[in-house]
């Protein structure tokens, strides 16, 4: 009766171990799997008779990131390239905190540059390693992710 | 193994009203009525609560029931929140003199209003009921028996609390598989249709005449069917909106565009 209950025991015991390996396995694999993003954004800023259209690719991979930007100003036909690496580390409540990394950027004059910077956040432009942008990016459905500040959607960017 | 229960604080004020700072309820001990405190508002109290007779600052507050979620709001959403907590305390005797307001300096509950502190620990059964409840027939049976049933029980108890608590894991694993993630754009609400466009609000506007003036001077194509999401409890200082060839969630690519106005 004794051999039959221990037995049992590492039966049970062996079984658990076997479910706790792959419940961790399952966690960690889709975990990882929705942290690995790429996305694209299209926005436009229209500012009476001038319209800047961006375009976003968005790339988030276990903490770190990078934005390749493409924008383009109606009225003077300037543009702006900047690519913008980044750390990020995910808060409660789906808030997203980017740290500035650095930046490589592109633009067609030096008014270009002061026209774009007037619309961006200054994160996008800044060469301080402390600045932090803090956005929230909740997953609208398996192609969609939606960006925004508070309660307010930004923008959406789509999964590739 | 030794189980832990659930531990609830509960705040007793002016022997008149139970505050359950986990559940963010409010029940009133007189008509035995139980009103939930919307979360902020809560959050706010059980400072106040803990710091009792201290005066907090707003800046205090801010910081620790807004900004340390992540949000990013001014005084006047803190000053409604008060302003609902008065509310809810006015039902009791002497209730709106519970937070006092401190000109320049913040809010404070007075000394002069009583506070109890309760915790409670929801425990599960103690042992000594197990061993009443399976020794309950005396005479009947022997003593051994009874502790192999006590022994088999207690050990039935154990692999099904271990059990649950591997399978607790698994069942997260896959509920995050099978779940889908909810349309963020499904809250928002149809209004009437702009130029073919299909326009939805999170907040009905007053003055529908402004979103469609919005939506004309974005260029989008109204005539392709476009679903355009507007949301009205702007934080930035600018109107925006977004519209999407295909309605988000559909499987069909959205092919959204968001658009910001700045005057």
């Amino acid at each position: 009766m004794l051999n039959i209950n221990v037995n049992i025991n590492y039966a049970i015991a062996f079984i658990s171990l076997m479910i706790l390996m792959l419940s961790l396995y399952l966690v960690s694999y889709f975990r990882s799997e929705s942290e690995a993003i790429t996305c694209d954004a299209r926005l436009s800023i229209i500012d009476n008779a001038r319209t800047l259209n961006f375009r976003m690719n968005i790339s988030f991979d276990n903490g770190d990131g990078f934005i390749t930007l493409m924008a383009k100003d109606s009225a003077s036909d300037a543009v702006l390239r900047l690519r913008k690496t980044f750390h990020y580390q995910l808060k409660k409540n789906d808030v997203m905190v980017l740290s500035n990394d650095a930046s490589v950027m592109n633009f067609s004059s030096a008014e270009a540059f002061s026209t774009f910077k007037r619309y961006l956040p200054a994160f996008f432009f800044t060469t301080r390693s402390d600045m932090k942008m803090l956005t929230r990016v909740i997953k609208s459905s398996d192609d969609l992710l939606v960006f925004m500040i508070v309660d307010t959607p930004l923008f959406v960017c789509e999964r590739r | 193994m030794e189980e832990v229960g659930r531990v609830a604080v509960v705040y007793i004020i002016n022997e008149a009203l139970i505050y359950d700072a986990q559940a963010h309820l409010l029940h009133y001990m007189c008509d035995d009525k139980t009103v939930t405190l919307p979360i902020p508002a809560s959050n706010c109290f059980k400072i106040l609560l803990d710091n009792h007779g201290e005066i907090i600052s707003q800046e205090t507050l801010l910081t620790r029931v807004w900004n340390a979620r992540g949000m990013n709001v001014n005084a006047n959403t803190l000053h409604q929140n008060i302003s609902l907590l008065r509310k809810a305390l006015s039902q009791i005797e002497n209730g709106r003199s519970v937070i006092k307001t401190i000109p320049k300096r913040g809010f404070t509950i007075p000394t002069d209003v009583t506070i109890q502190k309760k915790i409670q620990d929801e425990e599960s059964d103690p042992p000594g009921n197990e061993m009443a409840e399976v020794a309950a027939p005396p005479g009947v049976m022997t003593a051994a028996p009874v502790e192999k049933r006590l022994f088999l029980r207690r050990n039935g108890i154990r692999v099904f609390i271990a059990a649950g608590m591997l399978l607790l894991p698994l069942v997260v694993a896959l509920w995050h598989i099978i779940t889908p993630p909810r349309n963020y754009f499904s809250a928002y609400i149809e209004i009437n249709d702009s130029e073919g466009c299909k326009v939805f609000v999170n907040n009905i506007p007053d003055d529908s005449v402004i979103l469609q003036s919005l939506i004309k001077r974005s260029a989008v194509d109204c005539g392709a069917r476009r679903w355009v999401y507007i949301t009205g409890n702007h934080v930035a200082d600018y109107p925006s909106f977004i519209a999407c060839r295909n309605q988000p969630g559909t499987g069909l690519s959205p092919g959204c565009q968001s658009f910001y106005f700045f005057y």
